[in-house]
């Protein structure tokens, strides 16, 4: 039985009824095909003791339930955007601007991550927006299994832009592939200069970052160019965009952004960096 | 954090994999860790005593196995030691590094009575 939500062992279980598409979430359990059981006995017995080879991977689970997510968003043309950030960043303050932005020109559903309550959720709701909460409790991240059972939740239609707002924590996060199209990190200028270089990981795996509060800047010692360079010297190739959902700069890039991964969805092809290296790290979920 | 959930991933495999030989009781887990793997061992093994009671590895003994992270730096176009996948080359200082071990996070073998 599975560990995080008992919905049973190895079956597909039935997705719920909606208008548009409906995810199945199967659960890549290690009794799936995917997983052969390799338990051997592999000699070198001592006294009484048996040795068995077992030979597996235990960050399989969550990189197969990401991997279905992923196949799921590629047929249906649905562009996950991961956003990830330390807590109090600005990343519903973000996602409120931004539905704002978007005036209703896409089809658009949130999940929103949080320890406790469901107060994110209801801000994106009374926008108008569907919106999953993911309370996760102790958890310190949210993990395939759990967008998998929050796709199940929401009235999906193809071509369709998913928010996936994550807990806020610059560590734990990084390690846990959702099977999302791009990670979009925001790193606030309130914050120190040197944040990517004392959290590498999850800045190193960003698609884009997003330099937020941007409008604060003439009130803080923040220097732009420092930051800059550190970002660059742990992710040379991911996009820096400095923005402020308070004053609106750089909200049209950021949307233009958007834009263009949805553009790019058709043939868009997952780039080898984001399962084989970013997430190549043991992810249990 | 995170080792409580890799703990719980780990047990799960032990659990599927007793039940299919027929093991009532795991004395000891060989697990190999790589270097580059971001898994804390000393988190997860207090994490693997607490998950574990009342399963078939419950008092197992983890034994780990630390592999050394490696690295091919694409400026010198040879292979280098690295203990940080976020480090630069040893020799030319440069940051461009593919990790090519050290990622490992895998149940070996068990032992049992």
């Amino acid at each position: 039985m599975c560990v995080e939500c008992g919905c049973g062992s190895s079956g597909k279980m039935p997705a719920k009824e909606h208008k548009g598409i409906a995810f199945s979430h199967r659960h890549a359990h290690g009794n799936d095909d995917t997983a052969p059981s390799k338990a051997t006995p592999s000699g070198g017995t001592t006294g009484e003791d048996r040795r068995f080879s077992v030979e597996r991977e235990i960050l399989g689970r969550n990189n197969r339930l990401a991997e279905d997510n992923r196949a799921f968003f590629k047929e249906h043309g649905i562009i996950a955007l991961n956003i990830l950030s330390a807590p109090g960043s600005g990343k519903t303050t973000l996602l409120e601007q931004t539905i704002l932005s978007l005036g209703g020109s896409l089809p658009l559903a949130v999940i929103e991550g949080d320890q406790e309550t469901s107060r994110d959720a209801d801000r994106i709701r009374s926008l108008g927006v569907p919106a999953v909460q993911v309370n996760t409790n102790a958890g310190c991240h949210l993990d395939a299994h759990q967008i998998a059972h929050s796709l199940e939740e929401l009235s999906l239609s193809p071509g369709m832009l998913l928010i996936i707002e994550n807990i806020g924590n610059l560590v734990c996060p990084a390690l846990f592939d959702l099977g999302e199209t791009s990670r979009v990190v925001l790193f606030s200028v309130t914050e120190g200069e040197d944040k990517p270089l004392k959290y590498p990981q999850i800045f190193r795996g960003a698609d884009l970052v997003l330099l937020t509060k941007s409008d604060l800047l003439p009130h803080l010692d923040f220097d732009t160019a420092k930051a800059m360079n550190y970002l660059r010297s742990v992710n040379p190739s991911g996009e820096i965009l400095p923005l402020s959902a308070r004053s609106g700069e750089g909200m049209d890039r950021w949307v233009a952004w958007i834009s263009a991964q949805r553009e790019g969805a058709g043939a868009m092809s997952e780039s080898p960096t984001r399962s084989g290296e970013a997430h190549g790290t043991p992810s249990g979920g | 954090m995170h080792e409580l959930s890799l703990a719980m991933s780990l047990l799960e495999v032990c659990e599927e994999e007793a039940t299919r030989i027929g093991v009532k009781k795991i004395k000891t887990l060989i697990v190999e860790v790589g270097e580059l793997s971001g898994v804390s061992v000393p988190a997860l093994d207090s994490a693997f005593g607490i998950a574990s009671r009342g399963t078939v590895a419950e008092g197992a003994a983890l034994s780990i196995r630390n592999m050394p992270g490696t690295g091919w730096c694409l400026s010198c176009e040879r292979a280098v030691r690295i203990q940080d996948p976020f480090r630069s080359c040893p020799d030319c200082g440069g940051s461009r590094i593919l990790p090519t071990g050290g990622m490992e996070f895998c149940l070996k073998e068990f032992v049992c009575d």
